[in-house]
């Protein structure tokens, strides 16, 4: 990559989990900052879009946490990470947005299993791209529960798949996809990662977009949404305990607009 | 999101592909400077410790246009008496802060509102690339010097009390707990202490103002 191309690194968390306790926010701070010490989230905002320290203002942070949206940043807007809290009828959702550095892709995978872990993630996704991106990759690029009853856009570069996935795909399909990485975390929690690099979406396009279609063809094409064809019925997973209306219709993807604009609502 | 003037920031180990992205920046901006006659800047990558005194460390967008329209009629308009925007007002449209930009010499108002650059260089004339080649972020490339001395210029109408261009770290406080208060002019002076602060240290440890 030269220095005048910038790429973005998008990490998307969901789950069922009661994340808006002061816990979460302790241990999601802490993983973070093991994993990436030189862009440490030291700031917050409030309501009002004031940014305030997270170390002065620690009561006011775990305040925002526990609310309905919570944003923080990086110092200089290294990093930008938000929180919504899980509902009886929603996910949760941690998303964290970062400009992409080549280097940093163990970090990037390290971070995403530990916190997938921590946070008991029934989805988990990585992306890295370039400024402007078609679908169905720019939706995977801003990620968040909503999307889940609509049905998976793609298969992301990297992903941590929970429980309800893991029993909608089988453990026999996963096993035999063509990721380029696949560690089982635990019973509950596998990592599965498209290619070796973090960065082929946006240097190897074709053969990226090759492999991520093997790899839905063998998932079942019917688990992912198909941009030809909007109002086609896509399988989507059992979550237990939530109470997810079914959705009313398809929707279509999003429309276009540059990622350089959708990053400012994360 | 939030707007933030951020000053180091080639300071506290940013990864290498940030630093050739901001060297890149200021080389560009160097360029423009050096063909108008002006020093360059060599934005250092080791800092002393600094810190802002102000608590809240970014504000909304839209808020640097309080701060902007408060500048704009404590300098044009003779014997006015200080008041905050009205409610449903949009600040960035009020004739008397676009006279003041028309005349290009605000450093505060002559900026862009989401990104750019004031440089530790002591230069009066707004920096604009006339070249078209879009060398300076946020096209307008201001001195922290001259926007020290605008926010110093409206420190009296907004009740800060200076020593000379000097904010006391007490008068700090007083203007953070003004921010948390209900005072009228909440807005304006978040803005202001956050700006001063900047400028302060940009100054002092010769960095740029970064609005990210």
């Amino acid at each position: 990559m030269n220095s005048d191309m910038k790429a973005y690194t998008f990490l998307s968390f969901m789950t069922r989990a009661p994340i808006e306790s002061r816990d979460f926010a302790d241990k999601h701070l802490s993983i973070w900052g093991k994993y990436f010490p030189a862009i440490p989230a030291t700031r917050f905002l409030d309501a009002n879009e004031k940014q305030f320290l997270v170390s002065e203002f620690r009561e006011q942070f775990y305040d925002e946490w526990a609310g309905v949206c919570t944003t923080w940043v990086g110092e200089k807007k290294r990093m930008y990470g938000s929180k919504d809290p899980a509902c009886k009828s929603l996910h949760g959702t941690v998303r964290i947005y970062t400009k992409a550095n080549g280097s940093s892709q163990t970090q990037y995978t390290a971070f995403m299993k530990e916190w997938a872990a921590v946070s008991v993630v029934d989805l988990a996704t990585l992306v890295v791209f370039n400024e402007e991106v078609p679908e169905p990759e720019r939706t995977l690029g801003a990620f968040y529960a909503v999307e889940l009853p609509y049905g998976l856009p793609a298969v992301p570069w990297a992903a941590c798949f929970g429980k309800p996935y893991i029993e909608m795909f089988s453990r026999e399909k996963l096993d035999a996809a063509p990721f380029a990485v696949r560690e089982w975390l635990s019973d509950d929690l596998v990592y599965c990662q498209l290619t070796e690099n973090c960065f082929d979406y946006v240097n190897n396009h074709s053969s990226y977009l090759e492999r991520q279609e093997a790899v839905m063809q063998i998932l079942g094409r019917d688990c992912f949404r198909d941009a030809a064809h909007p109002s086609k019925r896509v399988r989507v997973p059992v979550f237990p305990g939530l109470d997810i209306p079914a959705p009313t219709a398809a929707i279509p993807f999003p429309p276009a607009i540059a990622l350089s604009d959708s990053k400012r609502e994360i | 999101m939030s707007l933030s003037p951020e000053v180091g920031i080639l300071s506290n180990n940013p990864d290498s592909d940030d630093i050739e992205y901001w060297r890149v920046a200021f080389g560009k901006m160097n360029e423009v400077l050096s063909e108008l006659g002006l020093p360059n800047h060599i934005e250092s990558e080791t800092l002393p410790d600094f810190k802002s005194r102000s608590q809240i460390l970014g504000f909304p967008y839209g808020a640097i246009h309080h701060l902007r329209r408060f500048y704009a009629y404590a300098k044009n308009v003779p014997g006015w008496t200080p008041t905050p925007v009205p409610p449903f007002d949009e600040p960035w449209m009020d004739p008397v802060v676009e006279d003041e930009a028309s005349m290009l010499e605000s450093h505060l108002i002559c900026h862009s509102d989401t990104e750019g650059f004031y440089l530790p260089i002591d230069f009066k004339k707004i920096v604009i690339d006339k070249s078209g080649r879009n060398r300076i972020p946020g096209e307008l490339l201001g001195s922290s010097h001259q926007l020290h001395r605008e926010l110093v210029s409206i420190a009296g109408p907004l009740g800060i009390r200076l020593d000379g261009d000097q904010l006391s770290d007490a008068e700090a406080d007083q203007v953070n707990s003004r921010c948390d208060r209900n005072d009228p002019f909440a807005t304006e002076l978040m803005v202001w202490l956050c700006l001063f602060e900047a400028c302060r240290i940009s100054v002092e440890l010769r960095t740029a103002v970064v609005l990210c």
